[in-house]
């Protein structure tokens, strides 16, 4: 009602009560006046706060359905559980997800999945046997601990689960346990890509390797056979040419091969019980003739060769000295390069150092790095040294065998020290597998 | 003379070390797939089989053991000569008796030759040892 009216009937009670006609006194006028008046300021408060109140209505509301069409815009799916546990909020995407493993098989076609109201036992039951979810939230929520589940498979899709705990922090320091989030991402299109990029890899390398091969066994046959018949300096420079690009060429694709399978794991690791000293015999006399030729020393200290055995698989370890020997061949002009040995009570360390070029602080961050040689861009690679692959497939094997393999100290033009640790044999790892008779150039032998 | 049956597919692989045998002196004949190599044992009766895995119409690890599993054919040593550098394949083939896995992209011709004598040897020698189970 307005004052005004408030104020009428105010003065028609007055009258009423004083009689019909009879003059109302001063001091009832003013009363009057006073109470109107204050009533109108209350009144204009009161509609003050209630368009206040209005007001952050609208922005609740507004914000409430931010919030919802956030969550509806993520691609990636979103559940929310109180602490019972029971769903509380689910997005549009998470609808999807679990709709579409449903909608063939038992849910009528007409259910709009926008509108199903998803309970957590049928979420946990879908989910099954590939991941328990409800024992999960409850984990969850006991623990206050996230967990994760990178690769749930889910009828023909791939999931990543996580689930956080939701706890509220109130003013006076109390944590209050709220429930828990569930995010939930497709992943299906990355598994399928990684899996065709590995494939294409390991499948362009295999059929590569084959007329490689030819290219190689024929230019080393003319070479040991028709050596008479390349009268001609030149053709025969050429023919050994050939021959050493598709040597080259042959290493490059057994690195990319070698990378790829240590990546995806694919390469099985056979340990046995070994002494570092031999291994580290064998890569000086295969490596012996490239330093002689360079006229760089290749020096076996006594240290390696007193070293305890470790356990590890043994080809390849002897990959990662070759390696690491090999490399420091690479860049060593004159001096020496010199493999020692090391040990202490859990790990055997290999150290492999030079008196060659040695690497500047900025660029030794790079190495041990996928296709990185130290320090170069791409204009500036030296192709001859090799695809830079070398150091990252020994840190893939060293990593894969328990051990660390590092850069210990470098400084430009005074050489550079890497170092390898594996863990010492124990007695309760079993040694030698069967029929594991490798040999330098590969052909295995069945005992 | 010795006499070596090389079954393999590709005929870049096939000509390569039939013309490597040849020039060491060995009579070659080649197999373009696991069949036509069975088929061709009797006649042949090769000293040694090269044999790749990866084949069309019948692949190594099918000639192999079906070879293996005859009386006549039995104790021809076989050189699984492959690109196929598989831990679970090699523990296969060896399980299965062949003699020795040669990595094609590791090795050259002469190598192969090597490798070839040193496996005629090994199983002369044990042929020879009284102990060795007869054929």
């Amino acid at each position: 009602m307005p004052p005004a009216n408030y104020h009428k009937l105010l003065a028609e009670q007055i009258q009423k009560a004083l009689g019909p006609g009879a003059h109302i006194p001063d001091d009832y006028q003013t009363l009057l006046q006073l109470i109107s008046k204050s009533y109108m300021a209350f009144d204009q408060d009161r509609q003050q706060a209630e368009a206040k109140v209005a007001l952050r209505t609208d922005q609740l509301i507004a914000s409430t359905s931010r919030a919802y069409s956030f969550l509806d815009s993520l691609n990636m799916g979103f559940i929310m559980c109180d602490v019972n546990p029971e769903v509380v909020l689910t997005n549009l995407s998470v609808k999807h997800m679990l709709a579409a493993k449903t909608s063939s098989a038992e849910q009528p076609e007409t259910t709009q999945p926008d509108d199903t109201e998803w309970k957590l036992d049928s979420i946990d039951k879908l989910l099954r046997p590939e991941v328990q979810l409800k024992e999960l939230i409850l984990e969850s929520l006991a623990t206050n601990k996230p967990f994760e589940r990178k690769e749930v498979n889910f009828g023909q899709r791939v999931l990543h689960l996580f689930i956080a705990p939701m706890v509220n922090e109130e003013k006076n320091g109390e944590k209050q346990q709220l429930g828990v989030v569930i995010l939930v991402e497709d992943i299906t299109e990355q598994k399928v890509l990684d899996r065709s990029k590995d494939e294409f890899l390991s499948i362009a390398s295999h059929e590569l390797r084959t007329p490689l091969t030819a290219i190689r066994g024929n230019a080393a046959m003319i070479k040991k056979y028709y050596a008479a018949s390349l009268v001609d300096k030149d053709m025969a420079e050429m023919i050994a040419d050939i021959h050493e690009s598709s040597v080259r060429l042959i290493s490059i694709v057994n690195d990319f091969l070698d990378a790829s399978a240590l990546e995806q794991g694919k390469i099985r690791m056979n340990p046995e019980v070994f002494q570092l000293g031999e291994v580290a015999s064998d890569v000086v006399r295969e490596l012996q003739h490239l330093c002689d030729a360079k006229g760089v020393k290749l020096i076996q200290d006594p240290s390696a060769a007193t070293v305890p055995s470790v356990t590890a698989d043994k080809q390849r370890i002897k990959q990662v000295i070759y390696n690491l020997v090999g490399n420091a061949t690479k860049f060593t002009e004159q001096g020496s390069i010199t493999i020692s040995g090391r040990s202490d009570e859990q790990y055997v360390y290999i150290v492999v150092s030079d008196t060659g070029r040695g690497m500047s602080a900025e660029s030794q961050h790079l190495l041990f790095r996928k296709f990185q040689q130290a320090g170069s861009s791409l204009l500036t690679r030296d192709t001859t040294k090799g695809t830079g692959l070398g150091l990252y497939i020994s840190k893939l094997i060293v990593e894969l065998s328990g051990g660390k393999i590092g850069l210990e100290h470098s400084e430009p033009g005074q050489g550079s020290v890497f170092s390898f640790s594996l863990p010492r044999a124990s007695s309760t790892i079993p040694t030698a597998p069967e029929n594991a008779e490798l040999t330098n150039s590969i052909p295995q032998l069945n005992p | 003379m010795v006499k070596i049956l090389l079954v393999e597919d590709d005929p870049l692989i096939y000509r390569m070390y039939q013309k490597a045998f040849t020039l060491e002196g060995f009579t070659t004949e080649v197999a373009v797939n696991g069949q036509e190599g069975l088929d061709k044992l009797e006649a042949f009766k090769p000293d040694i089989i090269l044999l790749d895995i990866m084949m069309p119409t019948m692949n190594g690890i099918e000639m192999l053991t079906k070879l293996k599993a005859e009386l006549k054919t039995k104790d021809i040593p076989v050189v699984i000569l492959t690109n196929v550098s598989d831990a679970g394949i090699t523990h296969e083939v060896f399980s299965k008796g062949a003699n020795m896995i040669i990595v094609k992209s590791e090795t050259e011709p002469d190598q192969v030759i090597g490798w070839i004598n040193s496996v005629l040897e090994k199983t002369k020698k044990s042929n020879e040892t009284p102990s060795a189970p007869e054929s």
